[in-house]
């Protein structure tokens, strides 16, 4: 396999299969240039993620078209059986991106992750196993949560599954009241390598507690020390 | 890199933004809006989009390149990106 520069655009959008990525990631080692033109294209997957596609242009045979969505469907049946490593984070990003605040209510619990590092047993497991549960993906920051919220005689026990991030950063997990008023649930740092990515398949999960009921609570906001937020679950 | 929070974000905002990028990807050469469309708006790897396209992984690799650039001098041409 062979290593050209302009696959810096492709690496950028995280579209190279594994054994393209590790070369051009070797690559990017010795190659200041890249490195440069890395820094300004990697904005252009954030921006792309929330988009569908577009249409591009009337085919020139009709035929052509309809042989063109046959074929379609039969490559789409042979990449859902085939999964392809290392890019199921564009999936992610890709396609809930229009959707974010979607519920999912007390099912399959660990159906999202796949990866290891699930901590099962865990207080945070425990919620997000047997709580309801909320998810959201951010558009902008592609981080992917699941929150799962438990009453409990204090108040509201929480639990955050958290993937598609990388770091360093150090976050907290607030919740919103339908008053308004803000309640700290944790905090916690994201080491460089990050969470639920490729390299660093595990989740972080957290966990935490409130003295607001369940039914007072409006939204979760995951935010940024220094300012910011990675995402929003609507609740 | 790619998790790095960015100036968020409500919704309607994305939206809006997501509309000026899509009307960016329409104002590109067909084979740049193309080579977009079947790799990262249809979730592929640039070698799944090279099957499907017909066209070689290298082309594929090279005209992501040349159309992510294209996009982007017209994003920051409508002030979207900077």
């Amino acid at each position: 396999m062979s290593v050209e520069h302009t696959d810096v655009g492709a690496y950028a959008l995280g579209l190279l299969e594994d054994d393209d990525r590790r070369a051009f990631e070797e690559h990017l080692g010795d190659c200041g240039s890249c490195a440069a033109e890395l820094a300004g294209l990697t904005d252009m997957r954030g921006m792309l993620a929330g988009v569908g596609p577009v249409e591009v242009g009337e085919p020139e045979h009709p035929e052509a078209l309809s042989a063109g969505i046959t074929d379609l469907v039969d490559r789409r049946r042979k990449e859902d059986r085939r999964r392809r490593r290392g890019t199921t984070v564009i999936g992610l990003a890709a396609g809930v991106a229009l959707v974010a605040g979607g519920v999912t209510v007390g099912s399959a619990i660990m159906s999202s992750g796949g990866g290891s590092g699930h901590q099962h047993g865990s207080p945070a497991a425990d919620v997000l196993a047997n709580g309801l549960r909320h998810s959201a993906t951010d558009p902008s920051s592609h981080a992917v949560a699941t929150v799962a919220t438990r009453s409990e005689p204090f108040g509201t026990e929480v639990g955050l599954d958290l993937a598609n991030l990388r770091g360093p950063l150090t976050c907290r997990l607030v919740a919103v009241l339908r008053s308004g008023q803000q309640q700290p649930v944790t905090e916690w740092a994201v080491p460089p390598n990050g969470y639920g990515v490729p390299g660093s398949p595990g989740h972080l999960q957290v966990h935490g507690g409130i003295a607001a009921k369940p039914a007072d609570i409006s939204r979760f906001d995951v935010l940024v020390e220094g300012g910011g937020r990675l995402v929003t679950i609507p609740i | 890199m790619r998790a790095r929070p960015g100036p968020v974000a409500d919704g309607s905002e994305s939206a809006l933004r997501n509309a000026a990028v899509a009307e960016a990807l329409s104002s590109l050469s067909r084979p740049h809006r193309e080579v977009l469309t079947e790799t990262i708006l249809r979730n592929r790897s640039v070698n799944e989009a090279a099957d499907i396209l017909g066209i070689p992984l290298g082309t594929v690799k090279t005209r992501v390149y040349y159309a992510l650039r294209a996009l982007r001098i017209v994003l920051e041409e409508r002030g979207v990106a900077t």
